[in-house]
């Protein structure tokens, strides 16, 4: 044995060099005579069952059958507190905040883009539940369900007013973000929804410092400022909001008519609720409508500079793929712009494939992401046209409403209506009257 | 008045047709996901012939303790009396003092079978996935040691952190049905 | 009313101070505390499982490396199990700490939102609209904020987005195609990797090979170098590499040698992994220990053993990895070589009978020693090497033995096609010409086989037999139309590819081991003895040469661009023409390979220079050629090749001239390597694009250019390398030359103000460009050149700058001495005469510092300063007694060498750029306007001549034998007599 150890000690610059990590049989297998020792195999621990997976799903419909019903037709903010605090518990630390909605977005655009992945039908009931719920009943998801929401609306200790021009332009970054998360989904680059889920790492009570970092100051502001992370960030909000623009039913302050009290009206930490619109005087209309007419001819343009901008950051947003990264390094370790290799670098050249091959796939990856960058950058353009000219049209509201897409159907006003204590005493005591 | 009536009327009909249009998208979106979908969940493993052993699973899970822990697989093993995957490189004598083991902490356990075969298992508690044996077992040894993610710790993220940091990209989501990728024995 | 609401309220906060509330606050502020104690606690944990941990796991390592050495030192012992027990401690704490540490955070945080929340709610004010003064007003401004703030955001993205994309990023579509063509497994054509050369057919395509030398007188033979261990293996060369291995019973080593100077550049030992039951090999002597020959994809070198062993080289004789195949089971013992292709080494393992099915075919990565792929071959043991023939449309790797020839898709391992025809031993190797494979059976039969077949083609693809016999050993060649077979015993036979007719037969009586090759029309036979027989064989033998070694030889001779490569039993020989290539580095003396001449001293020790020429009239002047690009470098020569350099803002070009026609040989593009997206640069135009000299080791010409864009070309105007060191920062633009020391490029790369700490000094590999060393330094931007001086058998790189002059060891960089003695503009370069170092700071004074020191030494080393003034740009020159300093207006003065008293001045009433140079005792100052002043400098300033050129010049004159070259604004001069 001592001749053995000697060869191994000899051989210690190769074991640093070899590249050869999975091993090759150099010992026969043992035939033992003495003992009849059985050869054991090794413990395989089975993965969560399918079934608890379908179980979240279940319970994720009963919660949002529930919060619809608790938003449109029991009006009662308490039960709304107790379900979003249960969503809280089961979806977020029960489950870790893992699959969520919004991350589920990804693997259905990989799922899309990508014939080999086949995207787990939980996925999909996860990703669709909360959009139909929203089409029919508007954003009882957001109130009630998801946990990140959840987590934000616990904090929410001292609502501030952010002022409407700071709340549009913040807005923004959510659209920003989905395209990215898109665009990186799409090429198979990263899920970057999850790497930087703000809150995922308090749910496991563990992870990484940064991004521990990360939620506590989200949470911190939102004990000022309502929901941060859902208004400004969220990119599935972004998908939620535009759907319930469209919903069958939505949360109304009022049970039956406005009576114009204005009450409501610093009732919502979220600034969704929106004032009576008196009507507009001839010289402003006039201004307007020419803005408007500019500002539409204005959408194209900006549609299409929105393209060419993302287009021609590709080398940057390529980046994200780690072939590309691969190649570029390898690039530079041949070319001696840096000396010092990393374990990529290594691996890839021990598997001996052409840097010549590696180098055409990172070209033609960074195609694939010229042409995302178009539509992303396209997607941009129009969401920032859009937004313009919807600041520029006006509206006539004649009573207080909640916004159709801000609302996030917590249902905080509603006590606020002196017509909802009427209509709690009616509930309470009408059958009694007779 | 009519007119109003008149404009109300063909919004509304507008909404309608958009949220119509909208609740047909998602079923399209379902439909395009669902045409290959997949009974059972996807979780990650380590392709143990891609792993080049680096110490990043022991750093980068998520858990405070990693999820990804090494395992013996006996069939490979050759049972050696001086196990590269249990002594330090030039370890004289062999015997389970700490300036001979190479692992950190101490998670393989040697037991001796008969002359001159020794069996190494590893205690999963200690183990926290950092390569070392695995590293010396591949260079010199079967290469029955390598790493694999264990399913009762993984939380199955949806972006594996490791899996990103992975220069070989030897992370790999596999069906939850086949939730381990284990060597396969050479030996005939 | 409003006003009344208003009351309420405020009478309403003021009853809300109930005790309750004041409760939730104290909780609130409590659980507060007491969460942010909890969350630093958990960071400092944290902190100390990643830092502190790593940092004992260090320890631990070096404590245990330790033990190894003193392995019962029981103290050390102990020591190592304690901490070791500590660690692991440590590591469970942590993690126990870290849970708990959540759990109670989490509690606190929850306590601390639950009271704040009661706290606030108790509190409630009531809803107090503020009914708004002018509802219009505020919604219109809302809507104009609001779009403002949009289209803030739009512009801020758009920046940021413009920012991005405007950074330069690697074209891979270019890169892939560069890669193609760069040095690389390509190459393996050009060189002779492996057995028997390209294709492994033993023919050569280099038209100069050597058809003449005697072992005896040391004629024709450049060099002869003792070989360690023996072998009968070949040699095979790749670049100015040559690899070969030998072994005896106990040790297998791989040699790599110098083609230039055949020195041994390094020996790598393979160590025996057999099993330890094994008993040792033993080798019948025909065959030796080391038999099989080496082969080389240009990165790796790869080597394989009778014993089983594998192992792999880097050219740096690093051992990349190696392995044991287990050991060949061979009645003669081992010995096919290894055949290359791509980064795949390939070994044809022929063990045992037919029947015992052990025979493999193995292909290595030549990296990590991955097996790519093995496929077991239906064959007996063999001593036939494998060849990878590229057949036009495709790569075979064709491979025979008993009783199967069977050709291979050398990528997978596939099998394209297999023919049964051989049967017994067989050790000569396959060839491939034109569509054909030929395989013979020792004694008995030669085999054409069409290779374009499909699975099994024994009856269909076998184009002719020849039943009169083949050699044993000798592997056959052939030109395309006829075929050469050589057996042991020294029989030539020739037949014709097309039908096998034999064309001829030659007895040369002589034993033969080593294949015969081909270079052009000549056979190339080496004797067993050592005699080579050269004989033109296109119709029959006519023996042109025989040329005698003097040395047994079994190994195959190397053919490469001039050269053959002859392994005797003991001496490795190298037979070719000295060529500049070779005798370079000997006598860098004669030439002038670099700023200022050998040293860069602007001394030249030819005596027969020139002293009288005339421009106008074109008296004595060679040649005048014009130079494409301008440039302020001066022109330097070796043997018959003179370089300068040239630019403009968007071309960068090395320029190559012939000595003796003045023609325009080649010119060389430097590509612009930006690291980042740098605007083009902008140059004052007394510095120009193109400032620095080139420099040259009489293989390759280095140069570099003020964008840091670094090129190197071989005399034939190929480039090998190029790099991009950073865009140097330099006030007037870079202008320091480069300075050689023997294959290092030496780069004086100074940056920015002395604070910036940008400056370095970077010595590249003249092969491969590689960074052999690099130093920082700690001076600001400088212009002056670097000299590598010869200093009482001291070699040091001297460099000045501000504020330090320095002196290195110039093949570590290691830092000998410096002074601190310079500020300012350092343009004009060191020099140094018996034991002093000059040196020279602008307008204000000359320093002699003497070179003996060690470290800083300011105080202890400057042998004297003189204050009076000094020029800007010229460097000084010296003869030994004096030095002679030349201003830009003009004036010329001589101090003495050993006190620094002035001993003379001149104005010579001119401008000058070019810095002055000494021939024997004659001073040469080449003017502005390009008046050459020539003057016996030993008293005092005697002028003998004043040539006047009729063209600008700023550039300082090379001098060679008999000549001089000048470099003027648009013209190159040549100055000499031709004879």
């Amino acid at each position: 044995m001592r001749f053995f150890s000697n060869i191994l000690l000899g051989m210690a610059v190769s074991l640093i060099l070899c590249g050869d990590t999975s091993g090759i049989e150099r010992f026969p297998p043992p035939d033992f005579v003495e003992t009849d020792h059985f050869i054991p195999s090794p413990t395989t621990p089975e993965p969560r069952q399918d079934v608890y997976e379908y179980i979240d799903a279940a319970v994720l419909l009963v919660a949002l059958g529930l919060a619809s019903y608790l938003v449109l037709k029991k009006r009662s903010r308490r039960a709304i507190f107790a379900l979003t605090l249960f969503s809280l518990l089961y979806f977020g630390f029960w489950r870790k905040g893992c699959v969520c909605s919004i991350g589920a977005t990804q693997n259905i655009v990989f799922s899309i883009f990508d014939p080999d992945y086949a995207v787990p039908v939980v996925v999909v009931v996860f990703f669709l539940l909360p959009l139909v719920f929203t089409l029919f009943f508007g954003r009882a998801f957001c109130a009630a369900v998801c946990p990140l929401g959840a987590i934000q609306d616990m904090v929410l200790a001292r609502p501030v007013r952010v002022p409407g021009w700071a709340e549009s332009a913040l807005r923004l970054l959510a659209y920003v973000y989905l395209a990215l998360a898109i665009l990186f989904a799409a090429t198979g680059s990263a899920f970057v929804i999850c790497r930087y889920d703000p809150f995922i790492s308090i749910f496991r009570l563990s992870g990484s410092l940064n991004i521990l970092i990360l939620g506590g100051c989200l949470l911190l502001i939102g004990v000022f400022v309502g929901r941060p992370y859902c208004r400004f960030l969220c990119p599935y909000g972004v998908i939620l909001r535009q759907l319930s623009r469209l919903s069958k039913w939505r949360v109304t302050i009022t049970p039956d008519e406005c009576i114009q009290c204005s009450l409501c009206e610093d009732s919502c930490p979220f600034g969704a609720i929106r004032r009576p619109a008196v009507q507009w005087p001839q010289q402003e209309y006039h201004i307007a409508k020419t803005r408007l007419t500019f500002l539409l001819l204005l959408l194209p343009v900006l549609v299409f500079f929105g393209g060419w901008a993302g287009s021609s950051l590709k080398g940057v947003t390529s980046q994200a793929h780690e072939t590309v990264r691969l190649a570029k390094q390898i690039y530079l370790e041949d070319a001696g712009q840096i000396e010092e290799v990393m374990d990529a670098s290594t691996a890839f050249r021990a598997t001996g494939q052409q840097t010549k091959e590696l180098y055409e796939q990172a070209a033609d990856i960074r195609a694939r992401f010229e042409v995302g960058g178009w539509i992303l950058g396209g997607f941009i353009g129009l969401v920032i046209g859009l937004k313009l000219i919807g600041l520029s049209v006006w509206r006539q509201r004649t009573d207080y409403e909640a916004d159709q897409a801000s609302c996030l159907a917590c249902g905080r006003c509603y006590k606020y209506c002196p017509r909802e204590h009427v209509r709690l005493k009616k509930t309470k005591d009408g059958p009694g009257k007779w | 008045m009519t007119q109003n009536d008149k404009a109300i009327n063909r919004r509304n009909f507008l909404r309608d047709g958009l949220w119509g249009g909208c609740l047909a998208a998602l079923g399209i979106v379902a439909g395009a996901s669902a045409r290959k979908k997949r009974k059972n969940d996807l979780v990650w493993q380590i392709d143990p012939y891609k792993c080049i052993a680096c110490d990043r699973c022991a750093t980068f899970c998520v858990l405070e303790d990693s999820a990804v822990k090494c395992v013996q697989l006996y069939a490979i093993c050759g049972y050696c009396d001086f196990c590269p995957g249990y002594f330090e490189l030039g370890a004289t004598v062999l015997d389970t003092g700490a300036e001979n083991e190479l692992c950190p902490t101490g998670a393989i356990k040697r037991t001796f079978i008969e002359e001159p075969y020794y069996e190494y298992d590893i205690d999963e508690a200690l183990c926290i996935g950092c390569a070392k044996c695995v590293k010396g077992c591949a260079a010199f040894g079967n290469g029955s040691l390598f790493l694999q993610v264990r399913h009762d710790r993984c939380l199955n993220c949806n972006e594996c952190s490791i899996a990103v940091a992975c220069p070989t990209g030897a992370f790999k989501r596999v069906p939850a049905d086949k939730p381990y990728l284990l060597k396969e024995a050479e030996h005939a | 009313m409003v006003a009344n609401s208003h009351k309420e309220n405020v009478s309403q906060q003021d009853q809300v101070t109930s005790s309750w509330y004041r409760c939730a606050v104290a909780t609130a502020v409590l659980s507060a505390v007491f969460s942010i104690v909890i969350c630093a606690f958990m960071l400092m944990n944290y902190g100390r499982s990643k830092m502190v941990g790593t940092a004992d796991e260090t320890v631990i390592l070096d404590l245990k490396s330790e033990i190894r050495n003193r392995p019962d030192d029981e103290q050390l012992l102990s020591r190592i199990r304690q901490f070791d027990l500590l660690l692991r401690q440590q590591r469970i704490r942590a993690l126990d700490r870290a849970r708990q540490g959540g759990y109670l955070l989490l509690a606190g945080v929850v306590v601390f939102i639950i009271s704040l929340r009661s706290a606030i709610a108790s509190q409630k004010k009531l809803p107090s609209p503020k009914l708004c003064v002018d509802q219009l007003k505020e919604q219109v401004g809302n809507a104009k904020y609001a779009r403002w703030a949009v289209t803030g955001s739009l512009v801020t993205l758009a920046l940021s987005s413009l920012f991005l994309a405007s950074r330069v990023e690697i074209d891979f579509a270019k890169a892939g195609a560069a890669d193609a063509s760069s040095y690389s497994v390509n190459d393996v054509a050009k060189n002779w990797a492996s057995f028997r050369g390209p294709n492994g057919a033993g023919i050569s395509t280099h038209a100069n090979t050597p058809s003449r030398w005697d072992g005896k007188t040391g004629e024709g033979i450049l060099w002869k170098t003792k070989i360690p261990l023996s072998g009968n293996n070949s040699p095979v060369v790749w670049g100015d590499h040559i690899f070969l291995s030998g072994a005896d019973p106990n040790n297998r080593q791989v040699y790599c040698f110098d083609t230039s100077t055949g020195k041994l550049l390094w020996k790598g030992d393979v160590l025996s992994l057999t099993k330890s039951d094994e008993e040792p090999l033993e080798m019948m002597e025909e065959t030796g220990y080391a038999a099989p020959t080496v082969a080389t994809d240009g990165r790796y070198v790869c080597a394989i053993f009778p014993t089983g062993d594998v192992a792999c080289f880097d050219f740096k004789g690093k051992k990349v990895w190696e392995k044991n195949l287990g050991r060949p089971d061979s009645a003669y013992g081992y010995a096919a070589s290894l055949a290359v292709y791509q980064n795949l080494f390939l070994i044809q393992y022929d063990q045992g009978g037919v029947e015992d099915n052990k025979s493999e075919l193995i292909a290595l990565d030549g990296f990590s020693g991955r097996i790519v792929w093995q496929i077991k071959r239906p064959v007996g043991n063999s001593w036939s090497s494998p060849i990878v023939a590229n057949t036009g449309e495709q790569f075979q790797l064709i491979t025979c033995a008993d009783p199967w020839v069977i050709a291979y898709n050398p990528t997978d391992g596939a099998e394209l096609w297999r023919a049964n025809c051989l049967t017994g031993d067989i050790a000569s190797s396959p060839i491939y010409s034109n569509g054909l494979v030929f395989v013979i059976e020792p004694y008995s039969k030669l085999v054409a086989i069409k290779a374009d077949g499909k699975g099994d083609v024994t009856k269909t693809h076998i184009a002719w037999v020849s039943e009169e016999g083949g050699p044993d050993i000798c592997s056959p060649v052939s030109n395309g139309e006829s075929i050469f077979l050589l057996a042991t015993e020294g029989l030539l036979e020739c037949y014709n590819v097309s039908d096998g007719k034999r064309l001829w037969e030659k007895d040369l009586q002589e034993p033969f081991m080593a294949s015969p090759s081909l270079v052009g029309n000549n056979l190339y036979m080496l004797s067993e003895k050592g005699i080579m027989f050269i004989a033109d064989a296109a119709s029959e033998y006519e023996q042109s040469a025989k040329c005698e070694l003097g040395e047994k030889c079994h190994g195959s001779p190397a053919f490469a661009d001039g050269r053959i490569y002859i392994r005797g039993v003991e001496h490795l020989y190298c037979i070719g023409e000295k060529d500049p290539a070779s005798t370079s580095l000997q006598d860098p003396g004669k030439n002038w390979p670099s700023f200022r001449g050998p040293e860069g001293l602007g001394v030249s020790d030819h005596t027969n220079i020139p002293t009288r020429w005339d421009g106008k009239t074109g008296e004595g002047i060679l040649w005048k050629t014009e130079i494409p690009l301008p440039g302020n470098n001066s022109p330097i020569v070796w043997n018959d090749h003179v370089f300068l350099s040239g630019a403009d803002p968007n071309n960068q070009q090395v320029l190559c001239f012939d000595t003796s026609t003045g023609e325009f040989l080649w010119k060389g593009d430097v590509l612009s390597m930006p690291k980042r997206n740098e605007e083009p640069l902008e140059i004052m135009e007394e510095t120009g694009y193109a400032a620095p000299t080139v420099a040259t080791d009489g293989r390759q010409v280095y140069t570099i250019f003020p964008t840091g864009d670094l090129g190197s070309f071989d005399f034939k105007g190929k480039k090998v390398w190029e790099k991009n060191l950073g865009r140097p920062d330099s006030a007037y633009g870079y202008a320091s030359s480069l300075a050689m020391y023997q294959n290092l490029l030496l780069i004086q790369y100074d940056q920015g103000g002395i604070e910036d700490e940008k400056s370095k000094l970077i010595a590249l590999e003249g092969s491969s460009g590689r960074i052999v060393w690099q130093k920082k330094r700690p001076v600001g931007n400088s212009w002056s050149s670097p000299i590598v001086a010869n200093i009482r058998e001291h070699l040091q790189l001297l460099t000045c700058a501000d504020p330090w002059v320095i002196a290195y060891n110039p093949s570590d960089g290691e830092e000998i001495w410096r002074a601190n003695c310079l500020s300012g503009d350092i343009a004009s370069s060191p020099i140094y005469a018996n034991g002093l170092v000059f040196v020279i700071e602008p307008y204000s004074k000359l320093v002699a510092i003497k070179a003996d020191g060690k470290g800083d030494v300011t105080k202890t080393h400057i042998a004297w300063v003189s204050e009076e003034g000094g020029p800007d740009i010229c460097s000084p020159v010296s003869n030994g007694e004096s030095i002679f300093l030349l201003a830009t207006e003009g004036l010329l003065e001589s101090y003495s060498v050993s006190d620094g008293k002035r001993l003379w001045e001149k104005d010579l009433k001119e401008y000058f750029m070019a810095s002055p140079s000494l021939v024997g005792n004659n001073l040469y100052l080449l003017s502005d306007k390009g008046i050459m002043f020539i003057a016996d400098v030993r008293t005092e300033y005697k002028e003998l001549a004043k040539c006047e050129l009729g063209e600008k010049c700023h550039a300082s004159p090379a001098f060679a034998d008999g000549r001089i070259y000048i470099r003027g604004l648009d013209n190159l001069y040549c100055i000499g007599s031709n004879d």
